[in-house]
């Protein structure tokens, strides 16, 4: 996460009353929560209202905090919980029992992108993000954290609420549904 | 962990990062950091709670401290200023000049006496007093006096109105001195040696004030004016002046119609002994055998090897 403190020292620093130590974590954290939020809803509306609720939070659990996890995966838990009440609140809560066709897929995909999807990176990335917003909701989730909040598997089933095999599983499916769609001519 | 690195798949990462990077609005900034700050100063409630007592015993011992202090020094201050318009309300009507402070002014202040000529008392003296009395003032190294023909001139003339014998020493104007009028008796000390130390401090701060006041009794002998003619008259019956007011005792006995009838002996010998002599010399001339007697015999005394003159002896 870059040079200086480390992000639970901050956040100890901030429940201890020091502002400037939450500027800090904010100016680490704020784009890859909001992009996270923003792939998830499509929505830049909902997807600021969702970041406001997360940082407040945070603001609100300061003197509570434990660094007993890293700051990122205790954060992000608290952005999919926020998500999740969104989901509720917006009647999309059926996905939560939606996942359960990862078995099937043993396997991952190579990794190998064809050729013609690297030249044109630009085309791609759209494509990619276009891919994303039709997946399923979990494995979205999974590979979101992944990138955005670069969870590890046992972070990602932690945030999420779910074993590191589920996890894993979602990820599994959700980087073979991308690489799928970019193999696409 | 193989999982790890095995569900990392950095191609897919990597377009994945080249997409757009959409970031919250600075709004959205601005109110979750002022919401952290807002946070962060609640955190210490007990001071929070506090400041504003605090504040408010810090104003009221402030205020308190400065009041106090205040009235201690005002009577200090109030004192002189009452003693000043004592003098004011008794002698000429004549307002203070605005930088005229007591405080400065008290050791400085030039005695009320010297500060009038021998014109201004005219309906009450004879000429030989009123001549002694200018010339026992220029022997303080005062300057001449207006000319005898300018009482009209100064009658014409506004009469200053702020005093000048309350303000500080102005050489400008001490060196300034009047022509002598032709029928004006001349001045035999006017090549005289400087006289000792305390006469020239004197006429410089009570060289001002001549003119103004000369004028102005002057004024008063040929035109009735109330200012003038009250300032004559407080000097007349001489009140007791206020302390800060006072005029030094030797200018006061020189000006004192007693000390220069009867035995002015110590002031004269502070003279030269030219002007000493002359003095004595007008005694005689008055008929004043005796008191003249008295001052040859103390010049002698104080000037033992001074050869008195054909006339004197």
């Amino acid at each position: 996460m870059g040079s200086g403190p480390a992000d639970e020292e901050l956040m100890l620093a901030y429940g201890g009353g020091d502002a400037g130590a939450f500027e800090a974590l904010y100016r680490r954290h704020r784009g890859p929560l909001y992009r996270f939020l923003l792939r998830q809803v499509n929505d830049a509306a909902t997807a600021e209202e969702l970041f406001q609720d997360v940082w407040m939070r945070v603001i609100d659990f300061r003197e509570r905090y434990q660094p007993r996890a890293r700051f990122t995966s205790w954060v992000y838990a608290i952005a999919h919980n926020r998500l999740m009440d969104h989901y509720r609140a917006s009647g999309r809560a059926k996905f939560l029992a939606q996942d359960e066709s990862e078995a099937v897929l043993d396997h991952l995909p190579s990794s190998d992108l064809p050729a013609e999807a690297l030249l044109d990176r630009k085309r791609t990335a759209e494509r990619l993000l276009a891919a994303l917003a039709r997946l399923p909701e979990p494995q979205r989730e999974a590979f979101l954290l992944q990138q955005e909040g670069e969870l590890s598997l046992e972070e990602i089933g932690a945030a999420t609420g779910v074993s590191r095999e589920t996890a894993k599983s979602r990820l599994r499916y959700a980087l073979a549904k991308l690489r799928e769609e970019l193999s696409k001519p | 962990m193989n999982d790890e690195r095995e569900y990392r798949d950095h191609a897919l990462s990597r377009v994945y990062r080249e997409g757009a990077w959409p970031e919250p609005g600075r709004q959205i900034d601005q109110a979750i950091l002022t919401a952290s700050r807002r946070a962060a100063r609640a955190r210490h409630p007990m001071l929070w709670r506090w400041a504003p007592s605090l504040a408010v015993a810090a104003t009221v011992v402030l205020t308190s401290t400065l009041v106090l202090k205040v009235y201690r020094e005002q009577p200090e201050v109030a004192a002189p200023v009452t003693a000043e318009k004592s003098t004011a309300a008794q002698r000429a009507k004549q307002p203070a000049p605005p930088e005229a402070k007591p405080a400065e002014v008290k050791p400085e202040t030039p005695p009320p006496a010297p500060v009038t000529t021998p014109q201004g008392f005219s309906s009450n003296m004879d000429a030989g007093e009123a001549e002694r009395l200018d010339r026992a003032k220029r022997d303080l190294g005062l300057k001449e006096p207006p000319p005898a023909g300018a009482p009209a001139q100064a009658a014409a003339k506004p009469a200053p109105k702020a005093p000048p014998a309350l303000k500080k020493e102005e050489p400008a104007r001490a060196d300034a001195p009047s022509a002598p009028a032709p029928g004006a008796p001349v001045s035999v000390f006017g090549a005289a040696p400087p006289a000792p130390q305390a006469a020239p401090q004197q006429a410089v701060r009570v060289g001002k004030p001549t003119t103004p006041f000369t004028q102005g009794t002057t004024a008063a002998a040929a035109q009735p004016r109330p200012e003038a003619a009250e300032s004559a008259t407080q000097f007349q019956a001489a009140p007791p002046p206020p302390e800060a007011m006072k005029p030094a005792p030797a200018a006061n006995s020189m000006y004192s119609r007693s000390t220069i009838g009867g035995a002015s002996l110590d002031k004269a010998a502070e003279r030269s002994p030219q002007s000493w002599l002359e003095d004595i010399r007008k005694l005689i001339k008055e008929g004043k055998s005796e008191e003249a007697g008295a001052q040859i015999a103390e010049f002698k005394k104080r000037y033992p090897d001074y050869a008195l003159p054909e006339d004197l002896r």
